[in-house]
C-alpha cells in the first residue's frame, strides 16, 4: 500500500497503528483478561504495547495479524469489534502520538505524514481534553485544544454532533501523601473554623497551610499525554440494562450485573454456545451468557430459587428473561444436585456420545449466606455413619406403606458439604462435560492477609487461564477461568486425578467441613483462632 | 423441558450412570408443547455433532415423533472425507451441506417442542423424575445417594 492511510493502519509499526483503549477504574484486575477473552472470540490477536492497573489508559495494537480470509479486514474494525464487546472499557481510540510534555507530543504530531489528516479536511469535529487523577480549568482546556491549530481541519467545529472527535488525555501522577495531606489542611480548616470561629489565630495559620497546600497542588503535572481520534465505544451501557435495581427477580446472593457479565464474557460466551450454570440460584450468570448470545442451561439444588414463587418459572427466572427479551436463549433450568448429577458424564456413563457443553459459570456456594449442601441425610447416630459421612441406610422410607420419596410434597433430604469437595466436584464435571477449549469460569472466596494459603484447584485437563481478584473488606473473592486442553481423560490419568482430590475434610457440621465459612465467622483472627480454641472461648467474646 | 435437554440427561444415581439402561431416560405420561422459539441455526449447527443420535431416536419414538426428525445425524455427513481439511473448511463445508430446511425442523423438534408434565423414567432402577410445568426434578432420596 502506497499511501499510509490511518484506518488500515501501517505494516511499518509507526505509532498511528496503535490504539489507546479508555478503561475504567473498577475491577481493574478484570480488564486486562476481558479484552484478551474478546480478542480469542473475535480470532484477532491483541498485544499490548502499555498497560498498568493503576492506569485508566492502554496502549494495544492488531498483532499478530489476522489470516488474510477474516471477515475483520483492518486492524481498525478488528479493534472496534473488540472494544464493542467490552463492559469495562469505556471506547476506543486511534492513538497518533504521546509524549511526556506538549513540546515533545506536538513535534511527534507535526512529524506525522500528512496523508493522515486527509480524511478529517473536511468533516465537522470537536477537540475534547480529559485529565486523570488531574484537572484543567475551561481557559486551560482551550489553550491546549489551541495548541493543536496548526493541524489542517478545515471543517466546522460541532460539539453536539461532530464526525470526528479528537481527543487529549492527560494521565497525572496519583497524588502523593504530602498533596493528600495537604488538600486535607484546606478542608480540615473549614471544619474547625464552622466549629470555634473565634480563633484568629487558628485562622492565620490555616491560611498559611491553604497557601502550602495550594503549591503543592499547583505544581502537579501530567506524566503522560495522549492525543487520539475516537473511533468506536464499548457496551458498558449492558451494565444499566441489566441493573439488579431494575430487574424483576432477584435475591440477596445475586450476583451484581457487571460482574455477571464479566463472567459470561471472559468463559467465551457467544452466540451459537450452550452454557450451563449449575448453581444458578435466581439465574444471573443464565442471564448474562444469554445477554452475550449463548443458550442457557441452569440447575439448582433448591429449584425455588428459580421458580421464584410459582410453581413454573414465569415468576422467577422466566420474568427476568421477559424483561430483558432473552426468552429466546433459554435452554432448560433443572432442580439437581451437582454431585449427584443426572448430566451426561463423558467417560464416567454408558453413553459413548461427545462432551457437549461451550461454557460453564457459576458462583458456588461458600456456606456462609447460604447452605452448602448436597443430597443426602443429615447424621444423626454415629453408628449409621459412613467413613465419608453419608448414612448408611438400606431402602427407601415408608409412611403408611408407601415409599416416603414417591409422595408429590417429598423434599429431598441434604446434608452439609466441604467446599474443597464441591470445587473437586465442579472441576471433574467441567472436564467430563466441556468440549475441547471450552471454558469454565467460577467463583471462591479467599481471606485476605491469612496465614493459611487457599490454594487454587487444578485439575490435569484444565489450563487456568486467569485469576482475577475483587478485595472486601476482610475477605476477598476471586474468579478462576478455566480452559479445557483437548484430549479425552485416560484411565492412568483418571488414577492421576484420584490421587489430586482434595480429600473430603473430616467432620459433619457445616464449620467443620468448610475452612472459610469457619474463619468468615470468627472475623478472619487466625492466629487467635487456634489460640482461642486451646482456651475453649470464642473469639467473638475475646475480640468484642 | 426441552427435547435437547435430554439428550444431555442420564439417571442421577450413581452406580446406574454405567449401566446402558440408564440412558436415554424414557418419558412416561407426557405431556407435549409447542413453543416457538426464534430459529437459531448457529446454535443448531453447533451442538448438532454432541447429540446422541440414537438417544434422539428413542425419544422421538415414545413421542410419536419420529417424523420429525432425519434418520441419521446430518452432522456424520460432514464427518467423510473431511481428515485433511482445516476448521475453516469443515466450517464452510456445513453450512453448505446442512440444508435450512433439515435445520429448521432440528430447531423445531430439539428447542421448540418440550415436555410440560410427566416423568422421566431410568431403564436400569425405574427411578421416576418427574416433571412439572416444564422444570424436571433429579433430586434423589438419601437411600440412593
Amino acid at each position: 500500500m502506497g499511501s499510509a492511510s490511518p484506518t488500515t493502519g501501517s505494516a511499518t509499526g509507526s505509532t498511528y497503528s496503535a490504539y489507546l483503549i479508555r478503561l475504567t477504574q473498577s475491577h481493574s484486575s478484570f480488564r486486562r483478561p476481558e479484552l484478551e477473552a474478546l480478542a480469542i472470540k473475535a480470532g484477532v490477536g491483541l498485544s499490548f504495547l502499555s498497560y498498568d492497573d493503576n492506569s485508566p489508559y492502554c496502549i494495544v495494537r492488531i498483532s499478530p495479524k489476522p489470516p488474510s480470509d477474516t471477515t475483520l479486514v483492518n486492524d481498525h474494525d478488528a479493534v472496534r469489534s473488540i472494544v464493542a464487546q467490552s463492559i469495562l472499557a469505556k471506547g476506543v481510540y486511534e492513538l497518533y502520538a504521546v509524549a511526556p510534555t506538549y513540546e515533545e507530543l506536538h513535534s511527534q504530531v507535526r512529524g506525522l505524514p500528512a496523508e493522515i489528516w486527509q480524511p478529517f479536511k473536511h468533516v465537522s469535529f470537536k477537540f475534547l481534553v480529559d485529565a486523570f487523577c488531574g484537572k484543567r480549568s475551561i481557559p486551560e482546556q482551550r489553550e491546549i485544544i489551541e495548541g493543536f491549530s496548526y493541524l489542517p481541519l478545515k471543517g466546522s467545529i460541532s460539539l453536539k454532533n461532530p464526525e470526528e472527535e479528537f481527543v487529549v488525555f492527560e494521565e497525572w501522577d496519583l497524588l502523593t501523601p504530602e498533596q493528600h495531606a495537604a488538600l486535607n489542611i484546606g478542608t480540615g480548616f473549614r471544619v474547625a473554623q464552622s466549629l470555634c470561629n473565634a480563633e484568629n489565630i487558628a485562622e492565620q495559620d490555616a491560611t498559611a497551610g491553604d497557601i502550602a497546600a495550594a503549591a503543592l497542588i499547583s505544581d502537579r503535572k501530567p506524566k503522560r499525554i495522549f492525543f487520539t481520534r475516537y473511533i468506536g465505544p464499548s457496551q458498558r451501557n449492558l451494565i444499566v440494562k441489566h441493573d439488579l435495581k431494575k430487574r424483576p427477580y432477584i435475591s440477596t446472593t445475586s450476583m451484581d450485573a457487571e460482574l455477571a457479565l464479566i463472567t459470561a464474557s471472559l468463559a467465551l460466551a457467544a452466540p451459537g454456545k450452550l452454557f450451563l450454570d449449575p448453581f444458578t440460584g435466581t439465574g444471573g450468570f443464565m442471564i448474562a451468557a444469554a445477554e452475550l448470545g449463548a443458550v442457557v442451561l441452569g440447575s439448582d439444588i433448591d429449584g425455588r430459587s428459580f421458580r421464584g414463587k410459582g410453581t413454573g418459572l414465569t415468576k422467577g427466572i422466566g420474568a427476568n428473561l421477559k424483561r430483558y427479551k432473552l426468552t429466546d436463549r433459554f435452554g432448560d433450568c433443572l432442580t439437581s444436585d451437582l454431585t449427584n448429577t443426572p448430566f451426561r458424564l463423558r467417560g464416567l456413563d454408558s453413553s459413548k456420545s461427545s462432551r457437549w457443553l461451550d461454557g460453564i459459570i457459576c458462583d458456588p456456594p461458600y456456606g456462609i449466606r447460604e447452605g452448602l449442601k448436597v443430597l443426602g441425610r443429615r447424621l444423626q447416630d454415629p453408628d449409621e455413619v459412613k467413613a465419608d459421612g453419608r448414612v448408611i441406610h438400606e431402602g427407601p422410607y415408608y409412611v403408611d406403606g408407601v415409599a416416603s420419596h414417591t409422595l408429590p410434597d417429598f423434599i429431598a433430604p441434604k446434608r452439609p458439604y466441604s467446599f474443597d469437595a464441591m470445587l473437586s466436584d465442579i472441576l471433574d464435571f467441567a472436564t467430563r462435560t466441556l468440549v475441547d477449549c471450552g471454558r469454565l469460569a467460577f467463583w471462591m472466596p479467599v481471606a485476605n492477609d491469612s496465614d493459611e494459603e487457599f490454594p487454587v484447584p487444578i485439575h490435569p485437563m484444565l489450563e487456568i487461564r486467569h485469576s482475577c481478584i475483587q478485595v472486601f473488606n476482610k475477605w476477598s473473592r476471586r474468579l478462576l477461568v478455566y480452559e479445557r486442553i483437548p484430549g479425552e481423560v485416560s484411565d492412568d490419568l483418571a488414577e492421576q486425578i484420584k490421587g489430586l482430590k482434595v480429600s473430603q475434610a473430616a467432620g459433619r457440621k457445616a464449620d467443620e467441613l468448610n475452612q472459610f465459612r469457619r474463619m468468615y465467622f470468627r472475623g478472619f483472627h487466625v492466629e487467635a483462632d487456634s489460640a482461642v480454641e486451646k482456651a475453649g472461648h470464642s473469639p467473638e467474646i475475646q475480640h468484642g | 423441558m426441552k427435547l435437547l435437554t435430554v439428550n444431555f440427561l442420564t439417571c442421577a444415581v450413581k452406580t446406574c450412570k454405567t449401566s446402558s439402561e440408564s440412558y436415554p431416560l424414557h418419558f412416561r405420561d407426557a405431556q407435549l408443547e409447542q413453543n416457538p422459539q426464534t430459529f437459531n441455526p448457529l446454535f443448531i449447527r453447533n451442538i448438532l455433532s454432541r447429540l446422541d443420535w440414537s438417544a434422539l431416536t428413542t425419544t422421538a419414538n415414545e413421542l410419536g415423533l419420529t417424523a420429525m426428525l432425519p434418520d441419521h445425524n446430518p452432522a456424520d455427513d460432514m464427518m467423510v472425507d473431511s481428515e485433511g481439511a482445516t476448521e475453516e473448511e469443515k466450517n464452510r463445508a456445513k453450512d453448505n451441506v446442512i440444508s435450512e430446511e433439515v435445520l429448521k425442523k432440528l430447531h423445531t423438534f430439539l428447542v421448540d417442542t418440550a415436555v410440560i408434565e410427566g416423568k422421566l423414567v431410568c431403564g436400569n432402577c425405574g427411578f421416576e423424575y418427574p416433571i412439572k410445568e416444564g422444570v424436571g426434578n433429579f433430586l434423589l432420596p438419601p437411600h440412593l445417594v
